[in-house]
């Protein structure tokens, strides 16, 4: 991750300057890495304990966790997310892709996030659970989760965002929002300056 | 990896040792008596409390190779304190060198970023050497009764060396299989990278479980030193590997993210019975190592080649209904 060097971000219109993972979490702002072999899931744990990775302390009491209650959690964002898998105590690494990654997804909606960002959250991802990625976002939005999508997907951005900011070696150089968004625009604000 | 491998591995240990102790029972007649029992699990406590601590280390992907020199510091540490300023006092000063090492040692790894093998390795190096320096290479002979109980004594007919091993093995069982810490533990080993941003403390796991390994050292340096009477300042050499032997055997992965103390516990009393079956045999002390190689080579042979092993459970679980709770119970890990 690179150093801060200018500009501010605000959370529910006040200065939000995360230091850590943990604090990012703790004020509402959860990250879906786009790297989940390497830098989402543990891949030999269970499906629960991958879910709960993120909110263990929901279900710690006096420093030990509560292995019921942790499995009941998964056991719900199993069936919300529609996980396809014996068990919640199955190792993460027996899942398809598209199964993993919705654990990954799942641990992050378990910790009730303000701001989700998701950076490519349908690569390497089958149609079905592709279809069952942008259900949750759209899900996610309409309870006033703020998503912020970043994605080399053009139709999936096209097709999911209210708004898109094309950057260009750094620099914002567009933004779009309702009828300005297609797929046109969004590569001729990405491709200006190589054309010109 | 499922439940049932995870069993097959935890189980592994014991196989093996129920296989070595069978064929001891048929090859003398001292091997099935009371007193070789405990003189096997007395021997392999010291191990075991030293592997027990390992298991954490080694869960989290990194290793510890100066459990032996630590344990032959805080021994001498604990005897040289001991005349001066009490039992207490001197409990209290083996542990407490046992957590400075084993925090030095979590520090260099998680703040300098050396890998743990070259830092324990130096640690290794330098607290025997020190230890060395301290009694100018002579025993420190310890006269406190009080003291030598720890390592004599009994409780209930059971001697208190195996009464801690079974208080810690528990204690700190329960702390990996149970809490909070035990989780972070396995997801960091798992994916450090995965687990700091989930938010979780991976520097201060990292740290607290080298820590962990150094109090255990130092329990283990007092227990030897207890039960000889004297503290020798190189009563630890060699026992890293022993005990690292152990946790591999008991089914703990060394890339980290698997395994459980009690499967590290029978990997040390599996040690432990290997020895003392090969004295009881009359084998050349020379040959014995030899053995203990073998051992650890057939029990990583077996790691990699599970498959055969979860048939045969597969259909034991068929035949006994009972055996997927007792797979649940066994291995707390999945």
């Amino acid at each position: 991750m690179l150093p801060v060097t200018s500009g501010e971000v605000l959370l529910e219109e006040v200065t939000f300057r995360p230091t850590t993972p943990r604090a990012a979490i703790a004020s509402g702002l959860c990250y879906l890495t786009p790297d989940r072999q390497n830098e989402g899931l543990a891949l030999q744990q269970s499906i629960a304990r991958n879910i709960s990775m993120a909110t263990l302390d929901a279900v710690t009491s006096a420093g030990m966790v509560n292995a019921k209650a942790e499995e009941a959690r998964g056991e719900k964002m199993r069936s919300a997310l529609d996980i396809k898998a014996r068990s919640v105590n199955t190792a993460v690494s027996a899942l398809s892709g598209g199964n993993q990654q919705k654990v990954l997804l799942g641990r992050w909606l378990m910790a009730d996030p303000k701001v989700l960002l998701m950076e490519e959250p349908t690569r390497g991802v089958d149609v079905g659970a592709k279809a069952e990625i942008y259900r949750v976002i759209n899900e996610q939005t309409s309870r006033g989760v703020a998503i912020i999508l970043v994605s080399s997907d053009l139709p999936e951005l096209v097709e999911m965002s209210d708004q898109v900011i094309v950057m260009r070696e750094g620099r914002v150089v567009a933004e779009l929002a309702g009828n300005e968004i297609s797929q046109e625009s969004v590569l001729h604000h990405a491709l200006e300056s190589a054309a010109s | 990896m499922n439940r049932l491998s995870a069993l097959a591995l935890q189980l592994r240990a014991v196989w093996m040792l129920l296989g070595v102790a069978l064929i001891l029972f048929i090859a003398t007649p001292y091997f099935l008596t009371s007193s070789n029992f405990m003189a096997i699990a007395l021997t392999a406590s010291i191990t075991a409390l030293l592997a027990i601590g390992e298991t954490f280390v080694i869960i989290l992907g990194e290793i510890d190779l100066s459990v032996g020199a630590m344990l032959g510091f805080t021994a001498v540490i604990t005897a040289m304190v001991l005349p001066n300023a009490g039992l207490a006092m001197g409990l209290l000063a083996g542990l407490g060198a046992g957590a400075a090492a084993g925090l030095i040692n979590g520090l260099l790894v998680t703040k300098v970023n050396m890998p743990s093998f070259i830092a324990t390795l130096a640690s290794l190096s330098i607290l025997s050497g020190l230890t060395l320096y301290l009694t100018k290479g002579n025993p420190v002979g310890i006269s406190s009764d009080a003291f030598r109980l720890i390592g004599t004594g009994h409780i209930l007919g059971v001697p208190v060396p195996i009464c801690i091993l079974l208080v810690c093995a528990v204690v700190f069982g329960i702390l990996l299989a149970r809490s909070r810490f035990g989780r972070q533990v396995y997801a960091t080993g798992d994916n450090f990278e995965a687990a700091h941003l989930s938010g979780m403390p991976v520097t201060r796991v990292k740290v607290a479980a080298f820590v962990i390994s150094g109090v255990l050292a130092g329990i283990a340096g007092f227990i030897l030193a207890a039960r000889l009477g004297t503290a020798q300042p190189s009563a630890g050499k060699g026992l890293e590997l022993t005990a690292i032997a152990a946790v591999i055997i008991g089914g703990t992965s060394l890339l980290g993210g698997r395994g459980a103390v009690v499967g590290t516990v029978i990997g040390a009393l599996l040690l432990g019975t290997i020895d003392n079956g090969l004295n009881l045999l009359d084998v050349s002390p020379f040959l014995q190592d030899v053995v203990k190689g073998a051992v650890i080579l057939f029990a990583v042979f077996i790691d990699r080649n599970a498959g055969p092993i979860r048939i045969i459970l597969q259909s034991l679980k068929r035949v006994v209904p009972g055996a997927s709770s007792l797979g649940k119970e066994s291995a707390p890990t999945r």
